[in-house]
């Protein structure tokens, strides 16, 4: 950040910094990661508001109308462009697991915890009007009662566990036993190719980011 | 495929629906709804569910039957029975095995058009899923339908949407998108979407899309600091050189001066006060 005089910039900022990187792992963890991760709410929240913050830093900025202040107020601004496309960027990933694995995330509770308050009703609605296409094209018409249940675990769409992730581990964990019987070192910044369901415990708890 | 020699089995005419939907995705054109092929998979469909209800009364009918000549060999072996000879009693025996055998057979034939059933059903399912992605798709592309409009910028918006009358639209199409715009201000019909798509679109595709707008809009409604529509490419520059293609009228930037935007001109301004024209399709980045 810039060292500038305003004391009200720099509180704000010098807390929420590390909201800013933690959200951008985050947001790298999502794009990568095959299933929902955690909603970062309170992250973005602390975000938002100090988008209004430094809104309101650089209406002053542009209010004092000093010419020598262009730099500094182009420098804000475009700080503020980047954070508000990862917040844009982290979203849209959400929503696409979101269309993609609906059924799944809507009947699983551990994904459903996942979901704020209003990606389960975006969640919940999407279903719906996914099912209501399918129900007027054929399934009233052609299906039987029995068959006419979306819900059945063969048409859902589960997030693939399975799928190879690249990997930074974070803290020093220690030797880790591979389902097939190897041990691989799990020590800090180390990279490996991993299939995701066996680094995932260590992504949930911020041992290990994806990359 | 194994049945290339023209006969046909259960389950063709809704992979031919799959095939056509995955052609369509890969050439990015978006194909008109197969109507007749999705009626055609429906007749299969009701044929298979006759077939399994008829299997099952048959087998019902036989499996009695079987039960019954079982029951005959069974008096039998006790001595005393309504059978009279022992002639009888084995022709009926076999018969009753027969009967049995041939219930067994019925209630396999009803597995497989249980299963072939299962199979349409599952061929319509991503049929009609892939629809709804590539639809989705290109709502996005087009900015999200309503693409994050603001307060400010609806004004801005309708004016687009006049000069986009001013074309060589189909007369329906306006009519449609008028009334969409009177009814609903921030404007969630599709009019993003080039004719050609939306003929192409079924009438319950249609009211998916229209549904699907309006949850974009709302869901979009819930974050007003962050517009989700824009594109996602990570911001470079603050200001860009753009040129107008359409004429736009006057636009009310985030600063809160009045910006005119006429064909021809070429600007140099903030990129997320025009980005929207951009991915429609009105200005272009120079």
């Amino acid at each position: 950040m810039l060292s500038q005089s305003q004391s009200q910039l720099d509180e704000s900022t010098s807390g929420s910094v590390d909201d800013v990187s933690h959200l951008t792992e985050q947001w790298i963890n999502e794009r990568n990661a095959p299933q929902l991760l955690r909603f970062e709410g309170g992250a973005v929240e602390r975000i938002l508001e100090l988008l209004h913050v430094q809104t309101d830093t650089l209406e002053d900025l542009n209010n004092l109308d000093e010419s020598n202040d262009e730099f500094i107020r182009s420098v804000y601004a475009l700080e503020m462009e980047r954070i508000k496309f990862v917040l844009r960027s982290y979203f849209r990933a959400r929503l696409s697991k979101i269309e993609l694995n609906t059924l799944a995330i809507l009947t699983n509770p551990e994904y459903r915890r996942n979901l704020s308050e209003n990606e389960l009703t975006y969640a919940e609605r999407f279903n719906d009007i996914t099912n209501e296409n399918y129900k007027k094209s054929f399934l009233d018409e052609a299906c039987p009662p029995s068959l006419q249940n979306l819900s059945d675990p063969e048409t859902a769409h589960n997030p693939n566990m399975n799928q190879a992730v690249f990997c930074r581990i974070k803290k020093d964990i220690g030797a880790h036993l591979l389902p097939n019987g190897d041990t691989i070192d799990l020590s800090k910044n180390k990279i490996y190719l991993l299939l995701y369901r066996i680094i995932r415990p260590f992504v949930e708890t911020g041992e290990a980011e994806l990359i | 495929m194994s049945n290339s020699g023209g006969s046909l089995c259960f389950g063709d005419e809704g992979l031919k629906l799959v095939r056509d939907v995955k052609r369509s995705r890969d050439s990015g054109i978006f194909h008109a709804y197969n109507d007749a092929g999705v009626r055609n998979v429906k007749l299969e469909m009701k044929y298979l569910l006759d077939g399994i209800t008829s299997l099952l009364e048959r087998r019902a009918v036989l499996a009695r039957a079987a039960e019954q000549g079982s029951a005959g060999r069974g008096g039998d072996g006790r001595g005393g029975s309504d059978y009279e000879g022992d002639g009888d009693a084995v022709v009926d025996a076999e018969s009753s095995q027969a009967a049995l055998e041939l219930s067994q057979g019925c209630g396999m034939a009803t597995h497989m058009h249980l299963n072939a059933l299962r199979r349409n059903r599952r061929l319509l399912l991503v049929y009609h899923r892939a629809r709804m992605d590539s639809l989705r798709d290109m709502a996005w592309e087009l900015g999200g339908g309503g693409a994050g409009v603001g307060a400010v910028q609806t004004d801005a918006r309708s004016n687009a949407v006049a000069a986009n009358s001013d074309d060589d639209e189909d007369v329906d199409m306006d009519s449609d998108r008028h009334t969409t715009t009177t009814s609903n201000n921030n404007n969630s019909h599709p009019s993003g979407l080039p004719h050609n798509v939306i003929r192409a679109m079924s009438p319950n595709e249609l009211s998916f899309l229209n549904s699907y707008h309006s949850l974009l809009e709302d869901y979009r409604g819930t974050m007003l600091d962050i517009d989700l529509a824009a594109p996602l490419v990570p911001p470079s520059d603050l200001f860009i050189d753009i040129r107008v293609l359409r004429d736009l009228g006057e636009i009310v930037t985030e600063s809160g001066s009045i910006l005119k935007l006429m064909a021809g001109d070429q600007l140099y301004v903030k990129r997320t006060d025009v980005e929207k024209f951009i991915t429609l399709g009105y200005a272009v980045q120079i």
